[in-house]
């Protein structure tokens, strides 16, 4: 039996005891690594390599101008072996050696610049959706007035951000002021939970470092989940809430993940792009480890060397291992071909897949007292079942922001989330189905009013072809009647002006 | 998505029989071997009834048995009988109670009423003298196991040749006797109070009291429905209640404390949001108190829960309806 530690709060969420981050760790280059390639709808990336060529690590492997598109580089030196639709191969060979065409700034940055560097060095957001930078920052509004770092990493697995913040705490808030100033915006707030004392500390002590520049806000948030959801974290920081169908961009407020603004400082000041991420890899036997991984890194090479180093004994007894991505909250699977991209915060090596049978809703209440949003998911549940759209809108499905907690304390081990993403999608479906009716509908009165109109302009015009002579008239013949209507008016005109004299 | 659940519905459960413990001792003090047979007759029954109604729904036996809820309801319906019934009204309860109260309904989660109080008050109308019929208390295991046994395979205790030997009242029925022959009340206080409620159910009372208290500590249940249920008994008794009895033989006397912690917190069979859980608990209190003072039966929880069963739709949509306005 497992008996939660949940303390209520006037934050409603999950509450973990989190164990401090461990120092960040590093694995030997792979062998092969495999850098995805990024399209964008139609839109393709436009290869600088071939099948192949010598790379050097930072060296870009593909070249768009597009913002949807997301440059990608080689992570370290080798050479190309194989490049198919939606990856690039490399033979690394071990010499890691760093390309010497990288571009470092010094000077202060304007906010294209700042887009454009954002953009050639392929940034995307870290936290989890991947993001284009270059696109987020473009579609700020003329005076953006927040920047907001999320440093919160809520979920009880994940904790290389804090692992970041240690290792790296100036650099991440000079990348920070940067951008700010960059953006030309006034305010910057870092969030950050309030248990973890040393990032707090950390990061005290390098903004200690920058006062001639602009001032940082340090907010402490509980730690819990979900507060690192951009959402409910702004509502922490500034107790100001976004509009329900607004991006957070669109009204002004830039909303960063601290690994992004570390990927930011690297690449403004050393020039490097985001060819490694810090990802936490949690073990079979529950031990949290962060690694600073090369992007491209096949997930088995993390299990071997995992594996290696401390036989785990599942792999010995050739139990199949289960790898998702995530962690504990947000997980994914994962199969065995998947690599580290920079969207991988955390990689979760398990031997047990943990699928639990659900039984019926019990009506127990314990999912509405959890959920952050203060919707009612049991009531959710329900009308998701049947799909009742009116109901679902009643009680304000779209403001679900998927965050699971209801999941994780139902006692009946109802994929609740799971359900609300799907009745989510079906409804927006039926509203698309709905919009595309009501336009044909609109077209079809259009056509048949205009139908109609021609059919009643020519009965007029045939009322009038009637009244008119019956023999058709040459282009000849209407001039000369129209010559001769003239003439006969010419008189009467002459009698008009001669009476006004 | 692989997020193993916090609190299984087994463990629900189990926490829920862990907090009945220290009630179930004192039960089986005051009732001995027949409160054991009981018991074990009641959770057979449920377990083989439960599993023989998923059988022909095509559920999987496996998942309901072991989320225990049938074994929780066999439990407490055990609790509220009177013990050495005959075999068979304890084993009727029962079915009734899983097979018709919950499984017809479409089992864990569908049911309307609370399971065990619908077998209880089908058993209490269908046999009122059985169901009155209690043992001199505290019972404490005097009778040898093989004659309870007897008793309970020959008729029950209302058939026995002992039955005057064995027979007491218990405060309640006792209290309602004295009602109906209108004494003076005050001056039979000592025959039918004890310590501080209701004489021996005072200490079944208080340790239901204990256990409910750990549940509500360890979150398994909200607060709200046993204070309200509390606050109903108590504004009737401040409003109608005479100088006796007072409100601690109320409190602390019949089944008010296992229902308060236990019964009305069914999850199922309870409201779902805490504003509709108050309005429940209060006028469920509110119930007992008035059948228990003027209605035919002695004690009442069984009826005033049920007849509150029959409102919770109601107070959830309610509640619904307030929480789905619009919050911004
Ligand atoms: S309903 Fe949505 S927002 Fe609420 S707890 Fe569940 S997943 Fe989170
Ligand atoms: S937590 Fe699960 S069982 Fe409890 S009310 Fe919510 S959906 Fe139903």
């Amino acid at each position: 039996m497992n008996i939660l530690h949940l303390r209520d709060n006037r934050q409603r969420g999950l509450h973990w005891s989190k164990p401090r981050a461990r120092p960040i760790e590093t694995l030997p280059v792979p062998d092969t690594l495999y850098i995805p390639i990024s399209h964008w709808q139609q839109t393709t990336a436009e290869l600088l390599v071939t099948t192949g060529s010598t790379l050097y690590k930072g060296q870009p492997l593909t070249r768009s101008y597009n913002h949807n598109v997301i440059i990608t580089h080689a992570s370290s030196s080798g050479e190309v072996i194989d490049i198919s639709d939606n990856r690039i191969a490399i033979k690394t060979d071990g010499r890691d050696e760093v390309s010497d065409e990288l571009t470092k700034t010094t000077d202060s940055l304007s906010r294209q610049e700042i887009t454009d560097i954002a953009h050639r060095n392929g940034l995307t957001g870290q936290g989890g959706a991947g993001f284009p930078l270059a696109r987020k920052i473009a579609s700020l509004p003329q005076q953006p007035q927040l920047l907001l770092v999320n440093a919160a990493e809520c979920d009880p697995d994940i904790h290389c951000d804090d692992a970041l913040i240690q290792a790296y705490a100036p650099l991440v808030v000079e990348s920070v002021l940067t951008i700010a100033e960059a953006c030309e915006i006034d305010r910057v707030v870092i969030g950050i939970e309030n248990d973890k004392t040393r990032s707090i500390e950390q990061l005290q002590q390098a903004m200690a470092r920058q006062t001639a520049r602009q001032n940082i806000e340090l907010v402490t948030i509980p730690s819990q989940y979900p507060s690192g959801a951009e959402n409910i974290l702004l509502q922490l920081c500034t107790s100001e809430q976004p509009g329900p169908h607004e991006s957070l961009a669109s009204a002004g407020i830039l909303s960063m993940n601290i690994a992004t603004c570390y990927a930011m400082g690297q690449a403004v000041f050393n020039g490097m792009p985001p060819i490694s991420r810090i990802t936490t890899v949690v073990t079979p036997d529950g031990r949290h480890r962060n690694f600073k991984l090369l992007t491209g890194t096949p997930v088995n090479h993390i299990l071997d060397y995992v594996a290696y180093e401390r036989p785990i004994a599942s792999i010995e007894q050739e139990v199949p291992l289960h790898v998702t991505q995530g962690g504990r909250m947000m997980s994914e699977a994962l199969d065995t071909q998947a690599v580290i991209t920079q969207q991988s915060n955390c990689i979760t090596i398990s031997n047990t897949k943990g699928v639990q049978s659900s039984v019926p809703c019990i009506r127990c209440g314990a999912c509405s007292d959890i959920c952050p949003v203060r919707l009612m998911p049991q009531h959710l549940h329900k009308a998701a079942t049947h799909f009742d759209a009116q109901q679902l809108d009643n009680l304000n499905v779209d403001r679900c922001i998927e965050c699971r907690c209801c999941d994780v304390v139902c006692p009946s081990a109802i994929p609740l989330t799971a359900q609300f993403i799907q009745a989510k999608e079906h409804k927006h479906r039926q509203n698309n189905e709905q919009i595309a009716a009501d336009l044909a509908k609109q077209r079809y009165d259009k056509r048949q009013r205009r139908l109609q109109k021609e059919r009643s302009g020519k009965r007029r015009t045939s009322l009038k072809e009637k009244a008119a002579p019956a023999t058709p008239q040459s282009r000849k013949d209407l001039i000369a009647q129209a010559l001769k209507r003239s003439a006969k008016k010419k008189p009467n005109d002459a009698a008009d002006n001669g009476s006004s004299h | 998505m692989n997020t193993p659940t916090e609190r299984s519905v087994s463990d629900v459960m189990l926490l829920v029989l862990l907090a009945l413990l220290p009630g179930f001792c004192v039960f089986l003090y005051l009732t001995g071997w027949g409160g054991v047979i009981n018991c074990m007759i009641a959770i057979v029954t449920a377990l083989i009834a439960e599993a023989v109604a998923v059988r022909l729904r095509h559920g999987s036996v496996r998942i309901t048995l072991t989320d225990y809820s049938a074994v929780v309801t066999a439990i407490l319906l055990a609790l509220c009988l009177p013990p050495l019934l005959p075999w068979w009204i304890v084993s009727l309860a029962t079915l009734f109670a899983i097979l018709l109260a919950k499984q017809v309904y479409g089992g864990l989660g569908q049911n309307l009423f609370n399971p065990a109080m619908a077998g209880y008050a089908l058993v209490l109308i269908s046999y009122p003298l059985d169901l009155s019929t209690w043992l001199t208390l505290p019972e404490g295991f005097s009778m040898s196991l093989s004659d309870a046994l007897s008793i309970v395979f020959s008729g029950g205790l209302s058939q026995s040749e002992q039955y005057d030997a064995l027979t007491g009242a218990t405060a309640l029925s006792r209290l309602y006797d004295l009602n109906l022959q209108s004494v003076d009340l005050a001056q039979l206080a000592p025959e039918i109070s004890g310590t501080f409620g209701a004489r021996y159910s005072e200490w079944l009372n208080l340790a239901f009291l204990i256990g409910g208290l750990a549940l509500v500590f360890l979150k398994v249940i909200t607060w709200h429905l046993p204070v309200a249920l509390i606050a109903g008994v108590a504004t009737c008794d401040l409003l109608i209640g005479g100088p006796y009895p007072d409100l601690t033989f109320h409190l602390f006397g019949g089944a008010t404390m296992l229902c308060a912690f236990f019964i009305i917190t069914d999850p199922v069979s309870a409201p779902a949001g805490n504003r509709a859980r108050l309005i429940f608990g209060f006028f469920t209190g509110l119930l007992i108190y008035l059948i228990r003072s003027f209605g035919s039966y002695p004690d009442s929880a069984a009826f005033a829960v049920l007849l509150m069963n029959c409102c919770v739709p109601m107070l959830d949509r309610l509640d619904n309806h307030i929480n789905s306005r619009p919050t911004r």
